[in-house]
């Protein structure tokens, strides 16, 4: 029986018993949808349901962003969460958007997502591919009969290569992922290969990068729906009395103004899920523009919670242009 | 040359009459290229720089220069209010359908207002006022917050109550000092003074909510939905029915409104 | 050689001459949203100063400003001014365009969009790599036969012919310059071995029989106003507007203002019925306030909507949305819950 099938009937039984026993009226999990390599969020009720869920390496959007909205706000929920999307719910509930009385965590631990934005390195159009994982390799199908090995690594999400704690911690429950272990290899220093050369280039080099990157975004606020901590009631750039920001797409002064922004906003805050990118249609390297920010916070201040929430006399950079703090 | 139908003429604002706190009166020397507007109809206003908006015509069009009888609600309303007589403006238009002037010939004539929304109503009245002879009897139902949210002072509390052709009733929400007329809500009035729906059409305007019980309050008085005729306010970008944010149902309330009998709202779910 | 071909054969008459070169601009419309073409996610259609004495308008490089003293423009920008020949340009995508037609060129016509529309050559030809994503046969589209389109590659004879007259005429100039692709373009062989002869696609739909689908979803939608479906999608959805940006046939705008010290131009820019500040009002009002109304509203208007104002869906089954939702969803979930399309089980159900 392959790993998937295991981790899935475990999941499956698990959910069942929650249901029955009325532990919890909603469990909200992962689904399949109609392109193979998007496993959709699922909101399942009745205990004869559970067969729709599922879970494997193509489980990627974030769930605990549902426990946000009205409809699941005021129910027992149960939510499968994963490592990333754990430290969300955790945020969640230090800010008091959630009441984490109503919800029942099951964690899995998880072994990396990988990225369709990766895949299309190698293939033409990846969502034409079925895969198959099998240990550290993976086979991509297409219906034609075109067959194409990676090694799991390859294709795997930027931010798992990085993530610290894929095991989510401080759950209600656990469920062992057959496939785990050795798949994930992380990086303990926590550091992303791309931002070490990315570091190398010139500041030219870098700024032209970003704003290259930068001008291709079509202001479809994607990256800011899909971020689980991206949640303000209002957002500042959806006010329109003054407007904040221009409709224009043509302006690069304010694709600047509207990601640096926001990465600043997150950046203390960022679990370090890789949703802002992985929802990107312009494929914009948002996730290396976070962990850059982050990794100079870290640098600059010292691995502290909340950097950018505080001020200290001795902050690095001068509040007043020349001036002291 | 093609023209652009985004792009507005130049038009110049005569003068400035303050109506409440928050409401002013801008009466505007139209472009010679605009067309004459039926009663209900509305023109796209642009402040250069800031944005367009779309407001009822609040004149009827017998008159050479237009009204617009505006609350400050948003930038562009904002920045109108900051104005002067003599400043120059945009302005494209008339749109939507009007109030069905022609058909409604004959016909004893009911308008129900509420705050701000007795400006697309005034342009009907004073029509119907100029026209008398092809109406029935006029009636008025208006109410706001206070007395000095009553906008159209003049017209409310001198003009239309000296013309016998026409009977004024005003309300307010909440007490008031020195107000003796009715408190309460025009719904509330509405049923008090039970019009009757006999060969009367009515037209009312204001706030959803108003218009909602204004609405309960008619069909309980007996008045079949195509006797009621309402106009719609909605966010408007194009007034041309392209930009496609004003549709309700398959009806765009810049074009196929913004006057809708209660018959047609009920078919489009939004009753 | 192959049907797609037709890019590299006018690529390399216009390297042969300049002229050509200078006036046309080779675009692929299987590459890039068609609808970027006639309709640019921002335009800008008038500037203006404001002096002490008024407004003074000043006329956009298109000339199109309808100011008593403008007098259109002389300058030309030369990427701008260049004649988009938009090759490879799918079924769906040529059928998305019908609906950009019904809206800005019934009246008032839309004289921006009408003059692009005017100055792009569509060369159409039928589409052989029907996706995982695509689901055209299922709005009653036929991925094999070309339609519209300016000159159109014929599948049935092969060759490439001039449908409409600046069709002809661009066949005609093409020739003109280059003798030899005369035969080359008139023998463009059809790919014999189709992805339809591998049976690896659903057999066609034929075209007659959208308006009949147009209608049957058109009623269907009629009584679903309460049906769950709706709660479903709306839980899922996050509110981004990326359906909206790549769907081929989405046109909604807005119209701003910019203004910079005394000079300022209004534009036009892509908006999205997404959004939850699209409908919601200065004073507040919201006509559509919930994520459920507004998704609500964009299925309607294609599947309901439309039809009912034209007889044809605002849907053309490209799968682009699917694509690029971050959550999966697309229209499919809407023609599975109305039973237009066999239900695989993947819906998402909360029922």
């Amino acid at each position: 029986m392959p790993k998937t099938q295991l981790t899935k009937d475990k999941l499956q039984q698990k959910v069942k018993e929650l249901l029955e026993s009325e532990k919890i009226e909603a469990f909200v999990g992962y689904g399949e949808g109609d392109l193979s390599l998007k496993k959709i969020p699922l909101v399942i009720t009745r205990p004869e349901d559970v067969s729709k869920l599922t879970f494997d390496q193509t489980s990627t959007p974030l769930l605990s962003r549902y426990l946000l909205d009205g409809e699941l706000k005021d129910k027992k929920v149960g939510i499968l969460l994963k490592g990333c999307d754990k430290r969300a719910l955790d945020l969640f509930e230090k800010e008091n958007r959630i009441n984490k009385e109503n919800i029942y965590t099951l964690g899995i631990s998880c072994n990396g997502v990988i990225s369709i934005n990766k895949m299309s390195e190698y293939l033409n159009d990846p969502t034409e591919y079925e895969l198959n994982f099998d240990g550290e390799k993976v086979k991509a199908s297409s219906k034609t009969g075109e067959e194409v090995e990676f090694d799991y690594q390859d294709i795997l999400s930027p931010h798992c290569h990085i993530c610290q704690s894929p095991t989510p911690e401080d759950v209600d429950d656990l469920i062992e992922n057959e496939a785990s272990e050795a798949l994930v290899p992380i990086k303990e220093d926590g550091i992303m290969d791309s931002i070490i050369e990315l570091e190398k280039a010139s500041k030219e080099e870098k700024y032209q990068y970003f704003i290259e990157s930068l001008n291709r975004c079509r202001r479809c606020f994607a990256c800011r729906e899909a971020c689980p901590v991206c949640n303000c009631p209002k957002c500042l750039f959806d006010i329109e009395n003054p407007r904040f920001l221009d409709k224009s797409t043509e302006e690069s002064a304010q694709h600047q103004y509207y990601h640096i922004l926001r990465a600043f906003h997150v950046a203390d805050r960022c679990v370090g899920c890789g949703e802002c990118e992985r929802a990107c249609p312009e494929e914009i390297p948002f996730y290396l523009l976070h962990e850059k920010i982050k990794k100079d916070i870290d640098e600059m201040f010292g691995e502290k919670e909340d950097a950018l929430s505080y001020a200290y006399p001795d902050d690095v950079e001068p509040f007043e242009e020349g001036g002291e703090a | 040359m093609k023209t652009n139908p985004l792009v507005p003429a130049k038009a110049k604002i005569v003068s400035i009459r303050e109506e409440t706190s928050d409401i002013k009166t801008f009466e505007v020397e139209p472009p010679p290229e605009f067309p004459k507007h039926i009663p209900g109809q509305c023109a796209m206003v642009s402040v250069f720089g800031v944005g367009e908006a779309l407001f009822s015509i609040t004149s009827p069009p017998e008159e050479d220069n237009l009204e617009f009888s505006i609350k400050k609600t948003g930038k562009v309303t904002d920045e109108l209010h900051s104005m002067e007589a003599g400043t120059e403006i945009g302005l494209r238009g008339p749109y939507g359908n009007g109030f069905p002037v022609e058909e409604v010939k004959g016909k004893n004539l009911l308008f129900i207002g509420g705050g701000i929304g007795l400006a697309p109503l005034r342009s009907l009245i004073k029509y119907a006022l100029n026209n008398k002879e092809d109406y029935g009897s006029l009636q008025l139902i208006y109410g706001a917050r206070t007395p000095d949210d009553l906008a159209f002072k003049k017209d409310i509390y001198e003009n239309w109550p000296n013309n016998s052709d026409i009977s004024v009733n005003l309300s307010v929400d909440v007490e008031s000092p020195g107000w003796d007329g009715y408190v309460g809500f025009v719904p509330q009035y509405l049923e008090e003074l039970s019009p009757s729906p006999e060969d009367t059409i009515t037209f009312t305007c204001g706030p959803p909510i108003m218009i909602k019980f204004v609405v309960q309050g008619l069909e309980k008085l007996g008045f079949t939905p195509s006797q009621v005729i309402s106009t719609l306010e909605y966010k408007m970008k194009c007034g041309v029915g392209k930009c496609g944010r004003c549709n309700i149902g398959e009806q765009y309330v810049c074009k196929d409104g913004p006057v809708f009998t209660l018959e047609e709202l009920k078919e489009l779910n939004y009753f | 050689m192959k049907l797609t071909d037709i890019k590299k054969v006018l690529e390399e008459a216009f390297e042969k001459n300049e002229k050509l070169e200078e006036k046309y601009n080779i675009c692929d419309g299987e590459k890039e949203n068609i609808k970027s073409f006639f309709f640019p996610q921002t335009e800008k259609y008038l500037e203006f100063k404001r002096t002490d004495k008024g407004t003074e308008f000043f006329p956009v490089n298109n000339g199109l400003v309808n100011d008593s003293d403008g007098t259109g423009s002389d300058e030309t920008d030369g990427a701008k001014e260049k004649i988009n020949v938009v090759v490879r340009a799918k079924p769906c995508s040529v059928e998305a365009l019908e609906v950009f037609d019904y809206v800005f060129l019934s009246e008032p016509v839309d004289p921006l969009y009408k003059e692009k529309r005017e100055k792009t050559i569509i060369i159409s030809s039928s589409c052989r790599e029907l996706k995982n994503s695509c689901f055209c046969t299922s709005v009653g589209i036929d991925p094999y036969k070309p339609v519209g389109g300016d000159v159109r590659i014929d599948d049935s004879t092969g060759g490439v012919v001039g449908v409409t007259p600046k069709g002809k005429d661009f066949l005609e100039e093409i020739f003109e310059a280059d003798e030899s692709k005369k035969s080359e373009i008139q023998k463009l062989e059809v790919d014999q071995e189709s992805d339809l002869e591998k049976g690896n696609v659903k057999t066609s739909t034929e075209r007659e029989a959208e308006k009949d689908l147009a209608n049957r979803l058109k009623d269907k939608l009629d009584n679903m106003q309460d049906s769950k479906l709706w709660d479903e999608l709306s839980l899922r959805c996050l509110g981004c507007g990326v359906c909206t940006y790549y769907c081929p046939s989405c046109h909604c705008f807005d119209v701003c203002d910019y203004y910079k010290k005394d000079t300022g131009s209004r534009y036009r820019a892509w908006d999205s019925c997404m959004f939850s500040e699209f409908t919601s009002m200065a004073g507040g009002h919201n006509p559509r306030p919930t994520k459920k109304d507004r998704i609500k509203n964009r299925f309607y208007h294609k599947f309901n909507y439309l039809p009912k104002l034209y007889e044809k869906l605002g849907c053309v089954g490209c799968g682009k949305c699917l694509v690029h939702c971050p959550v999966g969803i697309s229209p499919l979930t809407l023609l599975r819950e109305m039973g237009e399309i066999e239900d695989e089980d993947k819906s998402i159900s909360t029922s």
